[in-house]
């Protein structure tokens, strides 16, 4: 099966699975969004066909969605939320952005400069922009689940 | 949950210690911190303008500062969710609007929160709804309106919102006459006044500023407060034109469920000393609105009569089982 | 004349142009983060301007709206991130020529033509205004339904490569926007029994969503690809000169971005994110030459950003004349007028005519204040893009965390930008391009609206389509639509009957 046969099931299943759950709501609150899922569907079967239809003749390229970095940096941004979650948006942000900027200085930056760095940016940006909207902005920002 | 609570025993107990005084944090002193007011609607509304107007007179008679945040969503579900979670320490106040809180829980099986946990401290704002036609329809009384919708052609009324104020209306107006008529929602009063001027819908129910905004594009017909409009002294009521209903949005503030009663008493007197303030009463009437100033004990009792009123209406045009 | 004189001697008040230069640079500060949008910019600076007098304030904060407009291409520009949902369509252009080290040249464009744009709207607000008014009751909701559908078929111009996935992307923007309680109808869909979700996903978090999150993701992943790397900025001579050159030669495009954004503007409902999509479909589809589109022309910069700033115009112009407002910023102005004691409403000019003549005026004057800041700023706002990435890319994941968490005060917004950037990755890494799938979540509440009420209106006047057919500006729309449609069709058929002749006229 290629990419695009598995996205075209995945378009499939999904427009099937919200026309299934349209089946509760009002005459006016359904119309708009059958006629959406209606063309989903519509869509996804073509692409299917077309999928299926080209499968023969192309060769699929390696799939490079999922390099190293990019996992790590996936990973990164839902630690990051955790975090905030739990332990409130400022400390939070600084453990993220100090990690973040150690960690992506590998090969340009080595031995203490890189520690010093990644300290130095992360306290800089968080202290600053937390003043900013915490003082000048009035949004309360997230205290973590703690309080 | 019992971890977060002994947590917050040993902080409370640690800002006892750093603060070095005895009742710290209790109802004693209240307020000794800056509070926060929700308002769960977008800034610029009418809402927020009302807190804006009473936001010095509160850090001024309570000697603290207040803070004013908005929280957006879902016709304020969203704003009046997060209230009824957050600590009942007095520090956190919400706008509260009637009858979008009696409404969204009927209606609605996940609205976040139920009518009942919405604490109220004093309303102090109305805003009596009223049905307009065209200057140039020809329509000059509600019973000449009565008599077109009976007449065949389907009457559509623009209105704001769905499951709203304005819907209610509409819901009660054509269930006490029997009409048969058509009901076209905005997601906002703006957008209905805009339907409405370009002619796309027959009529409008429409907020007394609104109706006072636009008086001489508009024949209005009837109004929903209980006794005379004063900013629209010959509008006649809907009582007073044979239809027994009122409808009308009012503005007011809440708190956490379970606050203490010293506290809702002190907010509740701060409120109702503003809404008595001649000058705020008068610039509300010049703005098109109705001076209110109902204690927490009223609003209490306000909010059961209307939500036994809803529930009839909506069960009767079988909007709710 | 009396009017006149009070416009001057209000004008010239030192502090009122020190409030108003001080409003544009704050108000480009706000627009150019992530998140931050001009709503919010006016709202913020809204309790400081009680204490001013009533036109002071006004022009503070027509100054905040310009400036933010303005400011939003900023981020478009230089990191592929709209800024504010109205510089969409900067992005663009306007990010690949950073990449090819001219992010001086696209952001000097970019204030060239806001700056003519948003002059253009304010003449047309000081002179059309009760023309315009007048024209915005003409669109009711037929005519908001057919102007999304309008705005949909750019998805043709928008899905680079495949036209399939394209509308694909659209469809599913679409279905995105249905999620939450429905505008008409009152049910709540697809909210799987969270009460959070019942307000439906904000526009602005998931445009960092599908935009910002993905280009940081492979910002990382090409941090060592050598062949991946954006050029470095050096600041050249010359650059303001061949901007206004490449302007002049071409004065109709200016110009007619600038009447689009007007007439989207004036619409309420429709903002500037509509006006500058559309004026970047309408400029490549007008094009002779398209095939540098999308990689750094100067024209796609200029199209996008004349149209959102003439918005800005058109915008105010329901609010002057009818006190309805005809953007969610304008709405908030409603509010500061309501403050300072003012009615909005259809007396308006004639109650505090001195009043609206200044605010307009300054208004005008703003948009040249707004072209001269961001004229000078632009050779050191570009030097952004020479901040290496381990800086740089964790930075600018904290803004729009700090941004998305801002608008609403709401910890979901947060967790929705991260899983929608992830799936938006994983979308644009399979050929599912960000921009038909934000397209498909701006024009789907306009449409869905538009047609639930034209569906409920005719049901008291008869058939929908016999509504659709008897409304002038319907038509027209409808027209557009299928002209919109056919026109990669027109286009070749053209070229085929001119190389016809041509052989023709050789043979």
């Amino acid at each position: 099966m290629t990419k695009d046969t598995g996205n075209a099931v995945f378009f499939i299943i999904l427009a099937l699975g919200g026309l299934w759950s349209a089946r509760t709501f009002n005459t006016m609150s359904a119309v708009f969004p059958i006629l959406i899922l209606g063309l989903l569907l519509l869509f996804s079967i073509v692409y299917l066909m077309v999928s299926l239809f080209k499968a023969g003749q192309q060769e699929e390229e390696t799939s490079k969605i999922f390099s190293r970095e990019a996992l790590m940096t996936s990973l990164g941004l839902l630690g990051y939320i955790l975090l905030i979650w739990l332990i409130g948006f400022l400390l939070a942000s600084l453990l993220f952005l100090g990690i973040m900027t150690w960690y992506l200085q590998g090969g340009y930056v080595s031995g203490r400069k890189r520690l010093v760095n990644a300290a130095g940016s992360s306290i800089a940006v968080t202290v600053v922009f937390f003043l900013l909207f915490r003082y000048i902005f009035l949004v309360q920002l997230p205290t973590g689940f703690f309080q | 949950m019992k971890r977060r609570f002994s947590f917050t025993v040993a902080a409370a107990a640690a800002i006892l210690a750093v603060s070095g005084c005895g009742t710290g944090g209790g109802a004693g002193d209240y307020p000794s911190e800056t509070i926060t007011y929700s308002i769960p609607f977008g800034p610029g509304g009418q809402s927020d303008v009302e807190a804006r107007r009473q936001e010095p007179m509160l850090e001024e008679k309570l000697d603290t500062e207040v803070n004013i945040t908005y929280k957006e969503g879902a016709g304020g579900a969203v704003g009046w969710t997060e209230l009824v979670s957050e600590q009942p320490d007095g520090y956190f106040i919400s706008g509260m609007n009637i009858p979008h809180i009696i409404l969204q829980p009927m209606t609605q099986d996940d609205a976040g929160y139920e009518t009942e946990q919405i604490n109220p401290v004093a309303i102090f704002q109305g805003t009596p709804i009223g049905l307009a036609v065209p200057a140039d329809s020809g329509i000059e009384t509600l019973d000449d309106f009565i008599e077109e919708a009976d007449s065949g052609g389907q009457v559509t009324i623009a209105g704001s919102g769905t499951y709203s104020g304005h819907h209610l209306a509409f819901m009660q107006l054509s269930s006490l006459e029997e009409l048969d008529m058509e009901y076209v929602p905005s997601t906002g009063a703006a957008e209905s006044i805009q339907n409405f001027l370009g002619g796309n819908t027959d009529a409008i129910f429409a907020n007394s500023n609104d109706l006072v905004k636009y008086k001489d594009d508009m024949n209005i017909l009837a109004i929903g407060s209980e006794e005379t409009f004063e900013a629209l002294p010959d509008v006649p009521t809907f009582q007073e034109e044979g239809v027994d209903f009122t409808a009308s949005i009012d503005r007011g503030v809440a708190v956490p469920p379970d606050t203490e009663e010293e506290i809702i008493q002190t907010l509740e007197d701060t409120f109702l000393e503003i809404a008595n303030d001649e000058s705020v009463q008068e610039e509300m009437i010049n703005e098109g609105f109705e001076p209110l100033a109902m204690g927490r004990e009223d609003t209490q009792n306000y909010i059961e009569e209307r939500t036994e009123e809803f529930e009839e209406t909506m069960r009767e045009l079988g909007e709710i089982e | 004349m009396e009017i006149f004189q009070e416009v001057l001697s209000s004008l010239s008040q030192p502090f009122t142009i020190i409030y108003m230069i001080f409003g544009v640079a704050a108000g480009m500060i706000v627009g150019a983060l992530p998140g931050l949008t001009a709503t919010m910019a006016i709202a913020v600076m809204l309790p400081f301007t009680f204490s001013m007098p009533a036109d002071t304030a006004l022009i503070t904060l027509g100054g905040i709206y310009i400036g933010a407009i303005f400011g939003g291409c900023i981020a478009a520009i230089l990191i592929n991130t709209p800024g504010t949902p109205s510089s969409i369509a900067t992005t663009f252009d306007g990010y690949p020529m950073t990449q090819q080290g001219k992010p001086d040249q696209a952001l000097i464009t970019a204030a060239v033509s806001s700056g003519i744009g948003g002059v253009i709207g304010g003449l047309a607000l000081l002179f059309l205004t009760p023309l315009l008014a007048a024209l915005a009751l003409k669109f009711g909701p037929p005519e908001f339904f057919w102007i999304a559908l309008l705005g949909l078929t750019m998805v043709a111009t928008l899905s680079a490569g495949s036209l399939l996935k394209g509308l694909i992307g659209g469809t599913i923007g679409l279905l995105l926007s249905t999620v939450g309680l429905a505008p008409i109808g009152g049910s709540s869909r697809f909210t799987f029994g969270l009460s959070q979700l019942q307000a439906g996903f904000e526009l602005i978090v998931m445009l960092i969503a599908f935009f910002c999150i993905p280009q940081v993701i492979k910002m990382i992943k090409n941090q060592t690809d050598a062949k991946e790397q954006v050029e470095p900025f050096q600041s050249q001579k010359g650059v303001i000169g061949y901007v206004f050159k490449q302007l002049f030669i071409r004065p109709f495009l200016i110009l007619r971005s600038a009447v689009i954004g007007i007439i989207v503007g004036i619409i309420p409902g429709a903002g500037g994110n509509v006006a500058s999509l559309l004026s970047y479909d309408a400029t490549v589809r007008l094009s002779k030459d398209q095939s540098t589109f999308g990689k750094g022309d100067v024209r796609g910069v200029a199209a996008s950003e004349g149209a959102n700033n003439a918005e800005v115009g058109g915008s105010l112009v329901p609010l002057l004349a009818l006190g309805i407002p005809g953007a969610p910023p304008a709405a908030v102005i409603i509010g500061a007028l309501l403050m300072q004691g003012i009615q909005p409403g259809p007396n308006l000019f004639e109650e505090n005519a001195n009043l609206i003549y200044t605010f307009i005026s300054a208004f005008i004057l703003a948009n040249v204040v707004m072209l001269i800041l961001a004229i000078f700023g632009s050779k050191y706002i570009g030097r952004v893009i020479n901040i290496p990435t381990y800086y740089l890319a964790p930075a600018i994941v904290f803004l729009t965390i700090i941004g998305s968490y801002a608008i609403r005060n709401n910890f979901m917004d947060v967790v929705t930008l991260i899983v929608f950037g992830l799936i938006g990755y994983i979308l644009a890494e399979r050929g599912f391009r960000p921009a038909p799938i934000v397209l498909g979540l701006i024009l789907g509440p306009i449409a869905e609206e538009g047609l639930s009420q034209s569906i409920l209106i005719s049901e008291g006047t008869g058939s929908l389509l016999a509504m659709f057919f008897t409304r002038p500006i319907t038509v027209l729309l409808m027209i557009l639509c299928v002209l919109s449609l056919l026109s990669p069709y027109l286009g070749k058929l053209l070229k085929n009957q001119k190389q016809k002749e041509e052989k023709e006229e050789a043979g």
